[in-house]
């Protein structure tokens, strides 16, 4: 071997034992499976309030911000008011807001970044649109990894029955961003009337929690929505008027 | 031979500070590093009802030492003994998530003291259930 090659392949050698740095992932970049975490932050805001959430992401990710619903106490009517919904870290006794947009509620992602590990926060606040104390709902969706899972988008059937003064619900995923439609395909007696809800799954308890609602609608009934990829819900309530149980059908045209 | 020996010195020493250089935080040294001392001192006050809690939120920019002291407890404007939950954690949902906890009457020492990587916590203080009234509490933070 030349000298030349010798101090050549000393320097291969060298740069590749110095710079083999233990952080470097055991897979190629670009190759890391998706996780995704949600968190639901759940409050009721006075008006001019705010409140704050935290929460701690433990490797560099992504988080999406969705204020899914704001509504009336009371009545549980979804409330069409702008508030801010802001992402930051905790400082003192609030949240440091580092950026933030206001917002009405949805299901798309209404204030998303990318964000190195560590702990954060999420303010929602009232610049004074609100008459009175409104409850709200806002999902944190987190993801580490580069390579979402592949998108499975299709049509389910949700057949079931509603009995009177019941409801019934069904939760789903949307797996890739896109337009969710629900429609009600038919009752068993065309002529009654149902609610149907869609919304966040409240988590392992069952149910629904739901933030958009179809009230005392027939078969035809539809409505489209464009959603993050995330886990939803639907239910199917009795509005107050049926007297006895109900076959339904709907369809759920998810992404 | 003799006269190949300062070429593969330099190269050592080369491949030394490359490996320096490339290594940068993830030195393979065995040695734990130093945690730093405290350098700065929050405080705040806060009123919690009977049953209540508060919480205070922190950064500390580099592995240290913080040091929590319950500097004061007042009823109606006077000092207390009443013991509260002091506690240390991380802010999690709304709240704080205390990882340690301790049984503490005001006072000038530090009733917690613990070190810490970098990063975002919390101090809590809580009613252990014995509060008769509201209560204002003192706390001050010292951290890197």
């Amino acid at each position: 071997m030349t000298k030349s090659r010798l101090v050549t392949l000393s320097l291969l050698i060298c740069a590749a034992s110095a710079c083999n740095d233990n952080t470097t992932p055991t897979t190629p970049s670009g190759s890391q499976t998706e996780f995704t975490r949600t968190e639901i932050y759940l409050g009721t805001l006075a008006p001019a309030g705010s409140g704050f959430y935290s929460f701690t992401l433990g490797t560099d990710g992504r988080v999406e911000l969705t204020l899914n619903s704001l509504t009336d106490p009371s009545s549980g009517d979804l409330l069409d008011r702008t508030l801010t919904l802001g992402l930051g870290r905790p400082a003192a006794m609030d949240c440091a807001v580092t950026s933030s947009s206001d917002v009405t509620p949805g299901f798309g992602a209404q204030v998303s970044s990318s964000i190195q590990a560590g702990t954060y926060c999420v303010r929602i606040s009232d610049a004074g649109g609100l008459p009175a104390s409104a409850d709200f709902a806002v999902r944190i969706t987190l993801r580490t990894g580069n390579v979402p899972p592949t998108p499975t988008p299709g049509t389910i059937t949700f057949a079931s029955q509603v009995i009177p003064q019941g409801f019934t619900s069904r939760a789903f995923d949307a797996t890739q961003n896109g337009t969710l439609t629900v429609r009600l395909d038919a009752l068993t007696d065309p002529a009654a009337r149902v609610d149907i809800g869609i919304g966040i799954p409240p988590g392992s308890g069952g149910g629904c929690a739901a933030t958009r609602f179809l009230r005392g609608v027939g078969p035809g009934a539809s409505v489209s929505l464009d959603v993050i990829r995330a886990s939803y819900c639907v239910t199917v309530r009795d509005p107050g008027s049926l007297t006895a149980p109900l076959g339904f059908t709907v369809l759920i045209d998810h992404p | 031979m003799r006269r190949h020996v300062p070429g593969i010195r330099a190269l050592l020493v080369a491949c030394l500070v490359t490996a320096a250089a490339c290594n940068g935080k993830s030195s393979s040294s065995s040695t734990a590093p130093t945690p730093a001392p405290a350098t700065q001192t929050e405080s705040f006050t806060a009123t919690i009802a009977a049953g209540g809690s508060t919480f205070y939120s922190f950064t500390v920019p580099v592995n240290g030492i913080i040091s929590i002291t319950l500097t004061s407890v007042q009823q109606g404007g006077a000092d207390v003994g009443d013991a509260l939950a002091l506690g240390v954690g991380v802010p999690q949902g709304t709240g704080c998530n205390p990882s340690v906890q301790v049984s503490a009457t005001a006072g000038v020492s530090p009733q917690i003291s613990s070190t810490v990587a970098a990063g975002i916590y919390c101090v809590q203080v809580a009613d252990p259930g014995t509060l008769p009234a509201p209560t204002t509490v003192g706390v001050s933070i010292a951290h890197p």
